[in-house]
């Protein structure tokens, strides 16, 4: 609040009070008052006016202040009134109830819609684990009589899994509170997993799989970071002809870790590379191939920034992609 | 013969899994009253417990407690929660492994014949023989008539595979799936190259024609060699 902008608001009272001073002046001088009895009066009518003014500005100065600053200091701006004191005049109390009252009904809303989300979750936590129960039985049903079916049919309970995971960790992603545990671990290991349960492509598809430097240790969390790895795998098998080559390797720079997934796919092309980390993004592949959902990727994106990964694209249309994770290991990073 | 004793209550599962199990070469025995798991395993004394966490009326963990207090017969843990909070409790009340479902099938053998091993056999039978010809997974050779041969970790695991399957034809597909879940990710041409290398080894074992090809189909080696 600046001290002109608040004359200017106050500027009535200025111009009454300067119309009775000299309303005051003109009647004591006809009633012949003498000329220093009047400058005294007039000075000590002015005087109060002033000291009014001053004090009132004071009060709503410094209040209008706090609020400015702690408002803009504050991370979750509607608890502005957790932190505020309550004000000394009657306008600056009514602001103060008003915004208790809004604040209020804000954090109910909120809190009506947190706990609306957190039994979401739960229930889809509980809905994953309860149908990979018939996903199981199917399995063990196709393995105890196995006939032709059963290899393409098990293809396709797999995708089913995948799918299940996904909603799952897309559930995990939206909430709120944090649900993983940041371990040290090896990267070979999540690859290795990840790889191992993508066998049956790579063998029947002839793609050759190499490794490379992956006895790197970094800071993330295991189940989480093969979720990522699965959907970056997936995509890298879906847009790599038969034949293809798949490569994984690992280098540690001076802060971080840089773990590469490399095609020599379809690739991507340059207008669609920048928004493949979108919810929902198709591009041009998801079109000409197998129709895909524009939600892995972007579950990528999300969960990596969660542990503070980072996740970027390279790509050449033709020749192939590079999908790149990095693994901050600054000593502000230790857990 | 192993007697297994399969705690689930899903119906479809647990009559798969038993004819599963008994098609593998072990016995099955499954409670289906779930309030008296522990007198039964005392009654049915199985060597291996399958145990599942999501049970009607008691808790997989609670049973696992109990079995514990009484016994010492080893425990795997089958179960769809696949928290590590799960895995971490089951493992402190006493359980010896602990696997998440949809599960392979073969990974469950592998584990229970891991832990079956460790407890009844202590553990030193890691050699395999088709007639004289002995391959001990342990030091990693194959010997025949005295002579013996280092094998390295991708002839290992070839050999391994073609030794388990003895008298049937492994296609170069099963090879590399099996190596695969041993973590060797190895494609078509580093497979010939290894069969090729295994092959002059065992020439200069005197054993030709050790591994039979069968064009189109893929491996065999037969027991009457």
């Amino acid at each position: 609040m600046k001290i002109t902008d608040y004359l200017k608001e106050k500027l009535y009272l200025i111009l009454a009070a300067l119309l009775v001073v000299s309303l005051t002046t003109l009647f004591l001088a006809v009633s012949k008052v003498t000329q220093d009895q009047i400058v005294f009066i007039d000075v000590m009518f002015l005087l109060f006016v002033m000291l009014i003014l001053f004090v009132e500005y004071q009060r709503r100065h410094f209040f209008y202040r706090d609020l400015k600053e702690t408002l803009d200091a504050l991370d979750k701006k509607y608890l502005i009134t957790e932190i505020l004191e309550e004000p000394q005049f009657m306008d600056g109390r009514i602001l103060y109830e008003c915004l208790s009252e809004v604040d209020k009904s804000m954090i109910d809303e909120i809190s009506v819609y947190r706990r609306a989300q957190q039994e979401y979750k739960e229930y889809v936590e509980m809905w994953v684990h309860e149908v990979k129960t018939p996903l199981a039985s199917a399995n063990l049903i196709l393995d105890n009589h196995p006939s032709a079916t059963s290899t393409p049919l098990k293809e396709e309970l797999k995708k089913v899994e995948r799918f299940v995971e996904q909603a799952l960790f897309y559930a995990k992603s939206n909430t709120v509170e944090k649900d993983y545990i940041i371990n040290k671990l090896t990267l070979s290991k999540p690859v290795h997993a990840v790889v191992k349960k993508h066998a049956a492509s790579f063998i029947y598809r002839h793609i050759t799989l190499t490794l490379d430097n992956l006895e790197q240790t970094v800071y993330a969390d295991g189940k989480w970071l093969e979720f990522i790895l699965d959907q970056i795998i997936v995509n890298a098998l879906k847009y790599c002809d038969d034949h293809g080559t798949i490569t994984i390797s690992a280098n540690k720079e001076e802060q971080q870790v840089c773990l590469r997934i490399s095609d020599n796919g379809c690739g991507i092309s340059a207008a669609d590379l920048p928004s493949i980390f979108e919810k929902g993004f198709t591009g041009s592949n998801g079109r000409s191939h197998e129709k895909s959902t524009g939600i892995g990727l972007y579950l990528c994106a999300k969960l990596c920034a969660k542990m503070y990964l980072g996740i970027r694209a390279e790509s050449t249309p033709q020749q192939g992609t590079t999908m790149i994770i990095t693994f901050p290991l600054g000593s502000h990073y230790q857990f | 013969m192993y007697k297994i004793m399969i705690v689930e209550d899903n119906p479809t599962i647990r009559t798969e899994l038993c004819s599963f199990l008994n098609h593998n070469g072990y016995e099955t025995c499954t409670p289906d009253d779930f309030e008296q798991v522990v007198e039964y395993v005392k009654h049915c004394a199985p060597h291996l417990i399958l145990l599942d966490l999501n049970l009607p009326i008691v808790d997989g963990h609670v049973i696992c407690r109990e079995i514990r207090k009484t016994s010492e017969i080893p425990i795997i843990i089958v179960t769809s929660r696949d928290s590590d909070m799960d895995e971490l409790i089951s493992l402190n009340l006493g359980a010896d492994d602990f696997i998440t479902k949809p599960y392979n099938l073969q990974v469950l053998l592998a584990h229970m014949s891991r832990v079956l091993m460790r407890v009844y056999e202590s553990g030193n039978n890691t050699t395999l023989h088709i007639g004289e010809c002995v391959l001990d997974i342990s030091k990693s050779t194959i010997s025949w008539k005295n002579q013996t041969v280092d094998l390295t970790k991708n002839e290992l695991r070839i050999m391994h595979c073609l030794f388990q399957n003895k008298n049937k034809i492994v296609s170069r597909n099963e090879l590399m799936q099996h190596m695969w879940d041993c973590d060797l990710f190895v494609d078509d041409n580093t497979l010939t190259v290894n069969i090729n290398r295994l092959r002059k080894k065992l020439e200069y074992l005197q054993l030709n024609d050790f591994i039979v090809t069968k064009r189109g189909l893929g491996y065999i080696i037969y027991e009457d060699h």
